[in-house]
């Protein structure tokens, strides 16, 4: 699911963080400010709206004209009551459980898929990459209910078993992309001259490749660890059960079980469910311009 | 059946017999050399056997089939294809769907386009507008889900406050409303879309000597954005809306977390209607017809991106 909007993120790199400026004379300066200002305002009104309602107090959430736009007082109150009515610490846990049982097994099989599509030369490999891309395009939805099935009759359903095992697999055709992008433009000599030394693919790869391409690993644990926080589709099917429960299935009962007066306490675990996601995803951003002015490197 | 994805320069991996390689690497290799390759790619060769191509064969099958996954599967040929919205909650969630695409598809190009335009204008703080564009695209979906649901919430949200402001005092019951409440995702949709980043891009790209020469001709600036700007951005635009499209049909979790659906499946949309007929109705020969249908449309999709990528596609290692 993640991997249309992963893939094109990889593909079109620069806009993102080469800011460099080119001048379009489309809007003029004079009005360009408003404009953005405008749009600014928009983008970052429901951000705004929830930090500051979750430390509104109920009385004043209920004046809706004129638009309290500040709380006041402020009050920690919605905090303490949305703490209360579920488990976050375990939900917590769990989100960061299916990140590492995802993430791990993921990236090793990965690794190995994508130095072979980049650094080895095999009957087919054009026409397997192109197999590896058309997989990236497809929905999940495609194969969700017979992978299920399959699942279940397999017994893994309740554990642990359907996020570590089809990532042992490199079932992530968006990640085997990006790293083989990644991984054919660092320079050959490097692993030539190991070779002539007598080092094999494995070390090569453990020794010259892997740390090389630590700024696009670091990505992949970001969009790994943003996925688990994001997703909802494997935790619904795979992980319901309360103890496995992740931050945005238990969001999902948190939000379905409001009443009026929960407004509160929702904007409240909003915020702190979104904070530290928010946080990596700003850390990730150098990570993400650093991988790709590295590759910019190479002759 | 070549793509310039595929068939940019690779390092190192020149034609057989090259003579810039050492010649244990071009010729001669071993058996078990020749096998490494695919030893490598062994998982991802099972992976894509039991999880990708299993799954898509069984889908196929039990399209023509009633299948509860208890009882063993009836075959019953295309009723499955042919009776797609012989529901009412199916049919409405089709419609819902075709409607989502038709209007959050374009809906979000142009506004992806616009936004994009707007954080190109050279001004100063440009690199803290743009900083704080990307600042919504970070909150989780369940942060934004909850608090968008206030937001139109009809009692205390920001929109019916607004439209009271504006002169329209009675507000809408945007989310308890069957027909209004598609159009809360559809907004949703538009504006958090992640087309701006590409264009953004693209318009990195455009060369700044086309800009001047049609200055020096006497192009207005809308003449310029017309005859330099979108047509340089055409690839972009391509991009864009084929990986707006197949996002289309993976909308799921927002709706789930706010709405679950309703009311009365007013909101419910392509995926969850596989999901619920599979998992809810247990009528898996459905979910089965609707996850080949939805097949299809990606592999129409995939061919498209193949077809033209030659346009858009950039390549890293490229030059």
């Amino acid at each position: 699911m993640a991997g249309i909007r992963t893939a094109r993120r990889y593909i079109f790199p620069e806009g993102r963080f080469t800011l460099g400026m080119r001048a379009s004379r489309i809007i003029q300066h004079s009005n360009a400010y408003l404009l953005i200002a405008a749009f600014l305002f928009l983008a970052l009104l429901p951000v705004f709206w929830m930090f500051s309602n979750a430390f509104k107090t109920l009385e004043q959430m209920r004046i809706t004209f004129p638009i309290q736009w500040f709380p006041n007082p402020v009050t920690f109150e919605n905090f303490a009551d949305g703490w209360r009515a579920r488990d976050w610490l375990l939900h917590l846990r769990n989100t960061l459980m299916l990140a590492v049982f995802v993430l791990l097994p993921t990236m090793a099989s990965c690794v190995l898929a994508a130095y072979a599509f980049a650094r080895m030369r095999f009957p087919g490999s054009e026409l397997l990459m192109m197999l590896n891309i058309s997989l990236m395009l497809m929905p999940d939805f495609v194969t969700m209910v017979p992978r299920y099935v399959m699942m279940a009759r397999l017994g893994w359903i309740g554990t642990w078993l359907p996020a570590i095992i089809p990532s042992m697999l490199a079932l992530n055709p968006a990640m085997v992309f990006v790293l083989r992008q990644f991984f054919r433009a660092i320079p050959n000599e490097l692993s030539e001259a190991a070779r002539l030394d007598g080092c094999n693919d494995l070390v090569i790869l453990w020794r010259i490749i892997i740390p090389l391409a630590k700024p696009i690993l670091a990505l992949q644990v970001v969009l790994i660890t943003s996925w688990a926080w994001n997703d909802l589709l494997f935790p619904l099917l795979y992980l319901k059960d309360k103890s496995m429960q992740t931050l945005t299935l238990a969001m999902m009962g948190f939000i379905g079980s409001r009443g009026d007066t929960q407004w509160g306490p929702m904007m409240a675990m909003s915020v702190l469910v979104s904070l530290p996601m928010m946080a990596l995803s700003y850390y990730g951003q150098r990570y993400f311009t650093e991988g790709f002015t590295l590759t910019g490197i190479k002759g | 059946m070549t793509s310039p994805i595929l068939s940019g320069p690779q390092p190192g991996l020149g034609p057989a017999g090259d003579p810039g390689l050492p010649n244990r690497w071009a010729r001669g290799r071993s058996f078990r050399r020749r096998m490494l390759p695919f030893l490598f790619l062994l998982p991802w060769f099972v992976g894509v056997l039991t999880f990708q191509a299993y799954p898509i064969l069984d889908s196929f099958y039990h399209s023509f089939t009633i299948y509860d996954v208890f009882q063993p599967a009836k075959w019953i040929g295309l009723r499955n294809y042919v009776n797609l919205a012989e529901h009412d909650y199916t049919r409405k969630a089709l419609t819902n769907t075709f409607i989502f695409v038709v209007v959050s598809v374009p809906g979000g190009l142009v506004v992806g386009l616009l936004q994009a335009l707007l954080l190109n204008v050279k001004v100063r703080g440009l690199q803290l507008f743009r900083t704080l564009a990307l600042v919504p695209g970070t909150v989780p979906v369940a942060g934004a889900a909850a608090v968008i649901l206030f937001i139109w919430s009809p009692s205390l949200g920001l929109i019916n406050t607004v439209l009271k402001i504006l002169g329209f005092p009675k507000g809408q019951a945007w989310l308890t409303d069957p027909v209004m409440v598609k159009w809360v995702f559809i907004v949703m949709a538009i504006q958090g879309g992640l087309g701006m980043l590409i264009f953004l891009a693209g318009l990195q790209n455009v060369p700044q000597e086309l800009y001047d020469a049609a200055k020096i001709d006497g192009a207005k600036s809308i003449q310029t954005l017309f005859t330099v700007t979108l047509p340089m951005l055409t690839p972009y635009t391509l991009f864009n809306l084929l990986t707006s499209l197949i996002g289309a049909f993976q909308m799921f979790s927002a709706p789930m977390l706010m709405t679950g659906g309703g009311p009365a499946g007013g909101s419910t949309f392509y995926g969850q209607l596989i999901y619920e007929n599979a998992f809810r109705y247990f009528k898996m020969g459905h979910a089965a017809a609707l996850s080949w249908i939805l097949f299809v449309i990606s592999m129409v999709i995939v061919v498209a991106v193949f077809r033209t990528s030659a346009s858009w596609v950039y390549y890293e290692g490229g030059n």
